[in-house]
């Protein structure tokens, strides 16, 4: 058990007691991490501000289900934004299938890619329709299956394999825009 | 998985964020969470007081139902009783009733039948008993009657014709016509010869005696106690239920009625002062009570000193309403236990001088307004206003320096939960009147207070201020658990054996700050004037 994890238990032994002092020392460790969860879900930082809100409700809300011998906290808690993200999505009806066809970029410097930083990264992702960047979110970063993807938006297995490549190709497109971009102001 | 992709779940997937100002969340967001976690709080602590409320209200209201319903049972079998010893002590005809305890010791006997001058309803009787008593074999008119003396016992029994229930109306009637039977007159002059009114009444035609009459004679004889004279409206009462053969028989033998009734009576006062009487015996009662409550603010001197010179002042017009419940148990005949919840809602004004500065330079172009953010001084501590003053006319372009005064209203809703101990310090049994001290305490909880500035006087003819548009922020160090001592005192009048009006007086002092910050802290001491009533529902 490393020391994190120690200090989590006891933050969260705290806060089931009602310790206010807890809850906030619990938010203030994780905002950061569970608020780029969000970022990369919401279309924008207020969206993000709504989803990380309704979050640390729930999770605090529900401590008490917490099980410290079933994982670390970090990842309890990064599950239940997800699932928070993930219903407001599908509840507020912003997924939406992308049919268009996104042109394929066959080479696209990665190089490139590893440069850029983690804001423009993110501002990369929440350019993409909800329904790329859904998809994208849960399986290249989230680690969720196409089978999961498929029950939880309630499409098939195929569309969801379909999504995923759009969204790879819109963003590779994206990269594309911003190294040619970048290019041009150096040369 | 390809190097694309890795590169994305990498980046986001890094167990140390370092916070940016892109991926930190504006203090809004602590500040919603935090407001439902203090709501969550509050709404366990609000669902605790009326589960706690209504649970007590039920209880009371089975308790009361049940006790009640008891209650009446138990006054029905008194009177039942009562005139079942009246009926065994006057025998019916007919029937052989053996005189025996608790009944009167009255000893009938018809020694000479033939002799007798006994109505015809004795004709057809048995009589069994055979003179015994020598003065009663002296008596030349065949029945006589024994009032028990002190070393009176009872030797024999009377028999008298026993109607049938089926005829019981027509035997009545015959009856009543018996009782006027000159006969009887005769009769009655040997058994009641110093009761003139009895006489008169029964060489009436009328059978319906009057109930002042009836107990006019014996009022004379019975013991003037208060306790008698509580039962007496009873009897009275169970008297006038009983069929007119009865009462015929009752006025015959004002002896035996005088004995029934000293007897019943004995039995019935016994049980009547014993519920006038505050019971000993352990049981729950029920208040509601209601009243005003004045709040003083016991403001430390640290603070007071500190504002002294802005001429602070925090406690005026700090009265509300008091109200509450509570379930108590009476221990013995002199402590009781009581809990339950009250509820108070206060209105306090305090106020303070500053100065402030108006320029026309810098009003609001659009309302000609000057816009404050200060810090009100308040028995709760300071807090944040936000309000405006506006010019109604037309001033120089110089900044112009207001003392003015600042008066800040706070309402404040206050549940608690009081447990006292009172003494009765009286024990009159006969007087309806009692009265105690209490000891105790409240555990509080404010569960509503807000700070709003009323009033800004500028003492400025073309300054002034608009309450309503002012805004002012509780102050941050508000706990608002706290906790009292109780004392007090109170005059109990018994309205029913089971219901007490209650009149009293608690003084409330606060041994736990309701605001602190630093060297400043105020506490709270109230003085609760209240009537209530008290119900007692149930005998443990």
């Amino acid at each position: 058990m490393t020391k994190e994890h120690k200090q989590d238990i006891g933050l969260v032994k705290k806060a089931r007691k009602g310790s206010h002092k807890a809850f906030k020392q619990l938010y203030d460790k994780y905002q950061h991490q569970l608020f780029m969860v969000c970022l990369r879900y919401a279309k924008d930082k207020s969206q993000a501000e709504d989803f990380l809100q309704e979050s640390f409700i729930k999770i605090f809300k529900g401590i008490d289900s917490f099980d410290p011998e079933k994982g670390f906290f970090e990842f309890w808690a990064r599950k239940i934004t997800i699932n928070v993200c993930l219903e407001n999505i599908r509840k507020k009806s912003l997924y939406t299938l992308n049919i268009a066809g996104v042109e394929n970029i066959a080479t696209v410097h990665e190089d490139a890619l590893s440069m850029l930083s983690k804001n423009e990264m993110m501002e990369m992702i929440q350019e993409m329709p909800y329904g790329y960047k859904t998809v994208f979110n849960m399986y290249v970063i989230d680690g969720f299956s196409h089978k999961e993807i498929a029950a939880y938006m309630e499409i098939s297995v195929g569309t969801s394999k379909s999504q995923l490549s759009k969204a790879r190709n819109y963003l590779k497109n994206l990269l594309l825009e911003r190294t040619i971009t970048v290019k041009e102001s150096h040369g | 998985m390809d190097r694309f992709d890795e590169i994305w779940r990498n980046s986001f997937q890094q167990d140390e964020v370092k916070p940016e100002s892109w991926n930190t969340p504006s203090p809004s967001v602590w500040n919603g969470i935090e407001s439902e976690l203090l709501n969550k709080k509050k709404r366990r602590f609000i669902f605790l007081l009326l589960f706690f409320g209504i649970f007590s209200l039920l209880a009371g209201a089975g308790l009361l139902y049940f006790n009640t319903f008891n209650y009446t049972s138990s006054k029905s079998e008194d009177i039942a009783s009562g005139l079942e010893q009246i009926d065994q002590s006057i025998p019916m005809a007919g029937g052989e009733t053996n005189i025996s305890d608790p009944s009167p010791e009255i000893n009938f006997r018809n020694e000479n039948t033939e002799g007798s001058e006994y109505p015809a309803a004795t004709e057809d009787s048995e009589l069994e008993n055979k003179p015994s008593h020598e003065e009663a074999e002296k008596n030349n008119e065949g029945l006589s009657y024994e009032v028990p003396g002190e070393n009176f016992q009872s030797k024999g029994n009377l028999l008298v014709e026993k109607s049938k229930p089926s005829t019981i109306e027509n035997q009545l009637d015959k009856e009543s016509q018996k009782t006027t039977n000159p006969q009887l007159r005769k009769v009655d002059k040997v058994v009641k010869n110093n009761s003139n009114d009895s006489k008169s009444l029964l060489n009436s035609n009328s059978v319906e005696t009057p109930e002042i009459f009836l107990f006019s004679d014996l009022q004379d004889d019975l013991p003037e106690s208060k306790e008698q004279l509580a039962t007496r409206e009873i009897t009275s009462q169970s008297v006038n239920q009983l069929p007119h053969l009865t009462k015929e028989l009752l006025l015959l033998s004002p002896a035996i009625l005088e004995h029934s009734l000293l007897d019943w009576e004995a039995n019935t006062t016994a049980k009547s002062v014993s519920e006038i009487k505050p019971d000993p015996s352990r049981h729950w009662h029920l208040s509601i009570f209601s009243g005003a409550s004045i709040w003083n603010q016991r403001v430390g001197s640290q603070y007071v000193n500190d504002l002294s010179a802005f001429d602070f002042h925090f406690s005026k017009n700090n009265m509300g309403f008091a109200g509450g419940i509570e379930l108590g148990l009476t221990l013995n005949s002199r402590w009781e236990i009581s809990s339950g919840l009250m509820y108070e809602s206060i209105e306090t004004t305090s106020g303070h001088n500053g100065e402030l500065s108006f320029s026309k330079n810098e009003e609001d172009r659009e309302d000609n307004s000057n816009k404050y953010d200060l810090n009100l001084a308040t028995p709760f501590g300071f807090a944040a206003t936000n309000f405006k003053l506006f010019r109604d006319g037309e001033l120089s372009q110089e900044t112009i320096q207001l003392l003015a005064d600042f008066e800040s209203r706070h309402q404040i809703k206050n549940l608690s939960i009081p447990l006292s101990f009172r003494v009765y310090l009286l024990q009159g049994e006969e007087s309806p009147f009692n009265a105690g001290v209490k000891l105790g305490g409240n555990l509080n909880y404010l569960f509503s207070i807000s700070n709003q500035l009323k009033n800004v006087d500028t003492h400025h003819d073309l300054i002034s201020f608009q309450n309503d548009l002012a805004e002012t922020d509780l102050s941050q160090n508000i706990r608002k658990f706290h906790l009292n001592t109780s004392a007090g005192a109170f005059v109990d009048y018994r309205v029913r054996p089971s219901l007490i009006a209650r009149l009293e007086y608690t003084w409330l002092k606060g041994l736990t700050d309701v605001f602190n910050q630093e060297d400043y802290f105020t506490k709270i001491d109230r003085h609760l004037f209240s009537i209530g009533f008290q119900a007692t529902l149930s005998e443990q």
